[in-house]
């Protein structure tokens, strides 16, 4: 077993801070736009 | 009545008075809510698909519900029908989620009240537990213990058996030991107490970003810390390699020094600022 070779063999996961910011804001838009779309066609 | 009336109609609704934009601009915040958390919880689990299916049905069903004198109110069966597909299809996911939120209240209310520890007692502590997993990696023994600041939930110290014991070697290894009834499951391990073993873990869903090779041990060692702010120890049954999981990462072929600083930090730090 090398331990020092693999000590900091880690799997890094997740998204950069930026991106996800980028990704809940077009969420958010895609939100916005179907929640539209629902309050225009139940009050039509 | 057109398509084109039934708008104009609503515009009229809309500009008519002050309560009129406030109650749909409130119903529209509601709606845009409860679609934003609904779509971001498919795409993060991997569901993509199924938002595209979403938004082209809302689309779809608006055209069809405009040109036809159906009654509008059909339309929400849509979305809650997609409400019900998520709470069948992702159930352990949104039961992860509830968890998650609950042991930050359990956390707080646990260690209210603080109370501090004898060094010698954690120092003691920490060397049973290194000396239990190095033991253990020496015979290609499985094992995987989770550091707990009292914040797992019950649903996961009632699926093993409650031990409430000091913290040894001897029943570490004495628990991990092959064909002993409790040596699949996890041990929960709170302050300088071992609380439960044979517990059942929720297995990471995350199939990128962890090999292959590493098995289902692993697997429930990660996932307990994607949704608890836990750390967990595993020892590999086929390589005897020790890993340290937290934050749904996992940091593999820890020795002596890691380990000794992982348990530090728990000790020292995570218990400290979990107490206040």
């Amino acid at each position: 077993m090398d331990n020092e070779n693999y000590r900091n063999n880690q799997f890094e996961s997740g998204e950069s801070k930026a991106k996800a910011v980028w990704r809940n804001i077009g969420i958010g838009a895609l939100a916005l736009f179907v929640a539209v779309l629902t309050v225009v066609v139940i009050n039509l | 009545m057109n398509i084109g009336d039934k708008l104009s109609d609503f515009w009229t609704k809309f500009t008519g008075s002050a309560e009129v934009i406030i109650a749909l601009s409130v119903s529209v915040l509601v709606f845009a809510v409860l679609y934003f958390y609904m779509i971001r919880f498919l795409l993060d689990n991997k569901s993509g698909g199924l938002v595209v299916i979403f938004v082209l049905s809302m689309v779809l069903g608006a055209g069809i519900i405009s040109l036809s004198n159906m009654d509008s109110a059909i339309y929400l069966v849509i979305p809650a029908i997609y409400l019900v597909i998520l709470i069948v299809l992702y159930s352990v996911e949104l039961k992860r989620i509830i968890w998650a939120h609950m042991n930050m209240k359990l956390a707080d209310v646990k260690h209210a009240g603080g109370r501090s520890y004898d060094e010698e007692k954690v120092e003691n502590c920490i060397s049973e537990i290194i000396k239990a997993l190095q033991n253990m990696s020496k015979s290609d023994t499985g094992a995987i213990i989770v550091l707990s600041t009292g914040n797992i939930p019950s649903q996961i110290i009632d699926s093993g058996v409650k031990i409430d014991a000091d913290i040894s070697s001897a029943l570490i290894e004495s628990v991990f030991f092959p064909k002993t009834p409790l040596h699949d499951g996890a041990m929960i391990i709170t302050d300088t107490k071992i609380v439960a073993a044979g517990c059942f873990l929720p297995l990471s869903q995350n199939v990128d970003n962890i090999p292959k090779d590493l098995g289902t041990r692993h697997r429930a060692g990660i996932g307990i810390t994607e949704t608890i702010d836990v750390v967990s120890l595993i020892v590999s049954e086929e390589t005897g390699i020790i890993s340290i999981a937290r934050a749904g990462k996992i940091s593999r072929y820890a020795d002596f020094a890691t380990l000794k600083k992982t348990l530090n930090k728990y000790y020292w730090q995570e218990l400290e600022s979990a107490r206040k």
